[in-house]
């Protein structure tokens, strides 16, 4: 108490334009919108963690656009255009880039890899084939032979590699009346600063003259993740727009005066500031759920004002010290164990559960210290009594001030338990990550499009290999590889690192395959015959370079565990999963993050358990008494009530509706909280404030309901289902007749 | 007698001018605008020589050139027999009257490339291949054998392919394609009909 004395609010707003000075500028670029991310991947298993990161990495960064209509002239010339102008975000690497390191690589490495078709050839004696097919390229009309190779590479051996080894289809567009541009994006596409140099590049484009008239079809994650964050930010423009204009009516009504939804207003930007602030500075980024929990945060933050607001109301409290007297206990132990219920979400190994729990417990410190200190400032004298003050007080005042007798608590334990048991009977649990997000169509048709010109459809799915040495990782890969081209043909096979670069072992046998069954028996009359030529040129080490990005990609070490991915098409993941083992794992990424939703969700279900325990026992060390348990009551039934009736209401319950549940805990038990402080008549009041509180609450979060957005359309219905209880059950925590 | 050389050296000049003017006369009879060149089918011989820097006499081969609208197939003869086949769906490489090998991925993506390129040289297709290339000379106003000139307009692919001289009258009759590092290809065309061939 003596702490909230002692908190100036001139200390107070230096705090908070101190952690607005620091978390403005750095937001923009740490706002993390991939759902995924939410989780780290697999605790138990950081290898299959760590590969499922850098192969969602790899997948969501490749971007493809498809120009169609107009002439060839017109369509290469916006292609060039687009491909600038991607290049100037600064954060595009065309595929030629990767395609170019690749083929030095291959160049460097001409002596001691073969194609498996080759190596067959060798072995058999057959070096005679590949010196007949490099002089008729020579030869050749449109060869692509050129006289440097006859120094370095005679029998352009490297051209070889690059059409075996090099990934087919993927950017190898055959439609004359279709033109490419492809490339990656070096950046996170889930980064929202990312999505919007990209988007802003392409409306450039498209305003462009010369790309007038013709069709650009997109393939890639990044136009994804910006249609759902340009979808998500309309959505909270509106939703943020309704509530704050119901919010503005709601306490005009109550004070008939626009100085108090500039009071709360104060005490949002105070706390959500600070709330930032701290997770940036421990996280170093926000995750997008985080930021609609603090949507959510508002309306807990406008309640602990309101709650102040109204004990002007009653004339019995004179001054600003009794009226903050009123509220202190009830004000403090409602913020504890509200900080208390955040708290338990930081046991979780959820980043953004943790992130939820420093945003939720920072921001609910700050308001309750500016409510205790700034508002009293900001109110200047206390507001009159509105219309609206008049009608609640009259009618859902006096039904939360009344006391309920036994009966009525026995009939309302027993009708919980009826809708508990009919809710949970045909429970609605959904996990499946596919079902979160439901995508563009217009994108989706575009990436249809794209993939049909390319001919490539990627199944997403991967073996993870892994091995105590990278050595022994290359070796399990190739003899897989191996293995999988003799049942699908060679020809189904996608890309495979171990093939560009390959073991110890393979490189030195195939160098030895090559020098003894190609260049030392052939090379001579090639030369001879070719008129021209260095038959030194395949003498000496390769050059050491770092492997090409496509191969490092593929690659890793996780706590002294080596693994590599193998990507598998479609036709390849019957025939892996026969050869699954302890070092070989078929990885679907889609149906492991649903496996992982479904962990989560049980644990938040426990994690809810804990929080409320938690709470209980705090009560029970604040009050000393076994009665103040009767506070629990609400917020308990409000807990397990709302999942039965959301569901039944045919809304799923999924991780998101559990961590929505933490909110009922930490919110719904300041409304019991004040029930149980002020019992008596003098209360209409305090039950007033209290009703506002829940409206405002279920304002702010409940309009979070109507979010196309299923997990965050779960958090507000959940919330605003858990609230609404939690406020309409509040009488039970008073005395009992 | 200084005189006299001077007149018949003024003469001489005087004829071989007229020569000119005659011939220029007959090739603007001859040679209509490239513009105008349009060619559905082909089917033509032809003679290629690869100078490559270090080799003191040019690689040859000779073959034939066909293209309907649905393949365009480049078939070397000699010194090997070699058949490349493009069509929407594919390109294909058959040695000796093998079986198609599917070549398309890779640096035989490129051929690909290339020889729908020159196909589109040999069609006339100047519009199709403006999407790739810088194209000069199509608005010469001489109605005499036309050479086109086409420079990549990609850098990477300037690299790969370098600058191409197109020439012909009727039809086009040769193509030369210098590379960037001295190399230049050669390809001459038999004419496809008797009289069509430039008058130079």
């Amino acid at each position: 108490m003596k702490m909230a004395r002692a908190i100036s609010p001139v200390l107070l707003l230096l705090a908070v334009a101190l952690a607005a000075f620091y978390a403005a500028p750095r937001l923009p670029g740490r706002v993390n919108t991939d759902i995924l991310s939410l989780f780290p991947a697999d605790r138990q298993d950081p290898v299959l963690a760590d590969a499922l990161r850098q192969a969602g990495r790899e997948a969501s960064n490749r971007v493809a656009f498809l120009i169609e209509g107009g002439s060839s002239k017109a369509r290469s010339a916006a292609a060039r255009r687009l491909e600038d102008m991607m290049a100037q975000t600064g954060i595009f690497a065309p595929v030629a880039e990767d395609t170019e390191v690749l083929w030095h690589w291959l160049f460097a490495h001409r002596a001691t890899l073969l194609c498996p078709e080759d190596r067959a050839r060798l072995l058999d004696g057959r070096g005679e084939e590949i010196a007949g097919e490099a002089l008729r390229r020579w030869y050749a009309p449109l060869g692509g032979a050129r006289s440097e190779f006859l120094r370095s590479d005679p029998f352009l051996l490297t051209a070889r590699l690059v059409d075996c080894l090099a990934p087919g289809g993927q950017f190898a567009l055959q439609r004359p009346d279709m033109t490419l541009v492809a490339g990656r994006i070096t950046k996170s596409v889930y980064r929202l600063d990312v999505q919007d140099r990209v988007a802003r590049r392409i409306a450039a484009w498209r305003a462009l003259p010369e790309s007038q008239g013709l069709i650009l079809n997109r393939a890639g994650a990044v136009f994804h993740t910006t249609y759902g964050a340009d979808r998500a930010r309309a959505e909270m423009t509106r939703i943020g727009g309704v509530t704050a204009a119901a919010i503005l009516l709601l306490y005009w009504l109550m004070f008939a005066s626009l100085r108090a939804p500039l009071i709360a207003a104060t005490m949002v930007i105070c706390s959500l500031t600070a709330g930032t602030a701290a997770t940036i500075v421990i996280f170093d980024q926000v995750h997008v759920m985080a930021l609609v929990f603090g949507a959510a945060l508002v309306g807990m933050v406008i309640d602990y004002t309101t709650y102040y607001l109204t004990t002007g109301f009653n004339s019995e409290l004179r001054s600003v010290a009794e009226r903050r007297e009123q509220i202190l206990r009830p004000l403090t132990i409602g913020t504890l164990t509200s900080v208390a219920a955040f708290g338990a979400l930081l046991v979780f190994p959820v980043p953004a559960f943790r992130q939820i729990a420093v945003l939720g417990g920072v921001g609910l410190v700050t308001a309750w210290a500016a409510t205790l200190t700034l508002t009293p400032v900001l109110e200047r004298g206390r507001l009159r009594r509105g219309w609206g003050a008049g009608v609640i007080r009259r009618t859902v005042g006096r039904l939360l001030s009344r006391s309920a007798s036994w009966r009525v608590v026995m009939a309302c334990l027993i009708t919980a338990a009826i809708i508990a048991t009919f809710g949970y009977r045909d429970s609605h649990v959904l996990d499946n990550v596919r079902e979160f997000q439901v995508p563009s169509q217009e994108l989706a048709a575009e990436e249809t499009q794209v993939r049909a010109a390319l001919g490539f459809a990627p199944s997403g799915a991967f073996t993870l290999v892994r091995g105590l040495s990278a050595e022994a990782v290359i070796e399990r890969e190739e003899a897989f590889v191996a293995a999988l081209a003799k049942q699908v043909g060679a020809e189904n096979l996608s890309f495979a690192a171990s093939r560009v670069a390959p073991s110890r072992s393979r490189k030195e046998a195939d160098a030895s395959l090559i020098a003894g069954a190609l260049i030392r028996p052939h090379l001579a009359a090639f030369l001879e015959r070719l008129g021209a030529g260095d038959i030194d040129a395949y003498d000496g080490a390769p050059a050491i370079q770092a492997p090409p990005r496509l191969v490092t990609a593929l690659r890793g070490a996780t706590e002294g565990v080596h693994w590599s991915i193998v990507p598998l098409s479609t036709p390849m993941i019957d025939a892996a999963l026969l050869r699954e083992g302890p070092e070989l794992q078929i990885v679907d990424p889609a149906t492991r993050y649903s496996s992982l939703m479904a962990d989560y969700r049980r644990y938040a279900t426990v994690g809810l358990a804990i929080a409320i325990a938690s709470t209980g026992l705090f009560l029970l060390l604040a009050y000393r008494q076994g009665q103040a348990l009767k506070i629990m009551l609400p917020m308990t039934m409000a807990v397990i009530l709302t999942p039965a009736l959301t569901m039944a209401l045919g809304m799923p319950f999924t991780v998101f509706s559990a961590m929505g549940l933490f909110l009922v805990v930490g919110a719904g038990v300041d409304y019991a909280l004040f029930q149980y402080e002020y019992p008596q008549d003098k209360g209409t009041w305090t039950s007033v404030g209290i009703a506002l509180a829940a409206i405002m609450t279920c304002i702010s979060i409940g309009m979070l309901s109507l979010s196309s957005v299923l997990p965050v359309a779960n958090f507000g219905v959940t919330v605003f289902t858990g609230i609404s209880l939690s406020l309409i059950l509040s009488p039970l925590a008073r005395h009992w007749k | 007698m200084g005189n006299t050389a001077n007149f018949a050296r003024k003469a001489c000049t005087l004829f071989a001018l007229s020569i000119g003017w005659t011939s220029d006369a007959i090739a603007a009879v001859s040679c209509p605008s490239p513009i105008a060149l349009s060619v559905g089918e082909i089917d033509r011989k032809f003679e290629q020589r690869k100078y490559l820097v270090g080799l003191t006499a040019p690689l040859r081969s000779e073959g034939r050139l066909t293209a309907t609208p649905e393949a365009i197939v480049w078939h070397m003869l000699e010194p090997f027999d070699v058949m490349l086949t493009i069509t929407p769906d594919a390109i294909t490489q058959s040695v000796d009257g093998g079986a198609p090998k599917a070549v398309d991925r890779g640096a035989s993506a490129l051929t690909g490339t290339i020889a729908r390129t020159l196909t589109g040289l040999m069609r006339g297709q100047w519009s199709d291949l403006e999407a790739t290339f810088e194209v000069e000379g199509l608005d010469a106003e001489t109605r005499t054998a036309w050479t086109i000139e086409l420079t990549p307009l990609e850098p990477r692919l300037g690299g790969v392919i370098g600058r191409i001289a197109v020439g012909g009258c009727r039809e086009v009759d040769r193509v030369r394609i210098e590379h960037a590092n001295g190399d230049r290809d050669e390809i001459h065309f038999e004419p496809s009909q008797p009289g069509a061939e430039a008058v130079e």
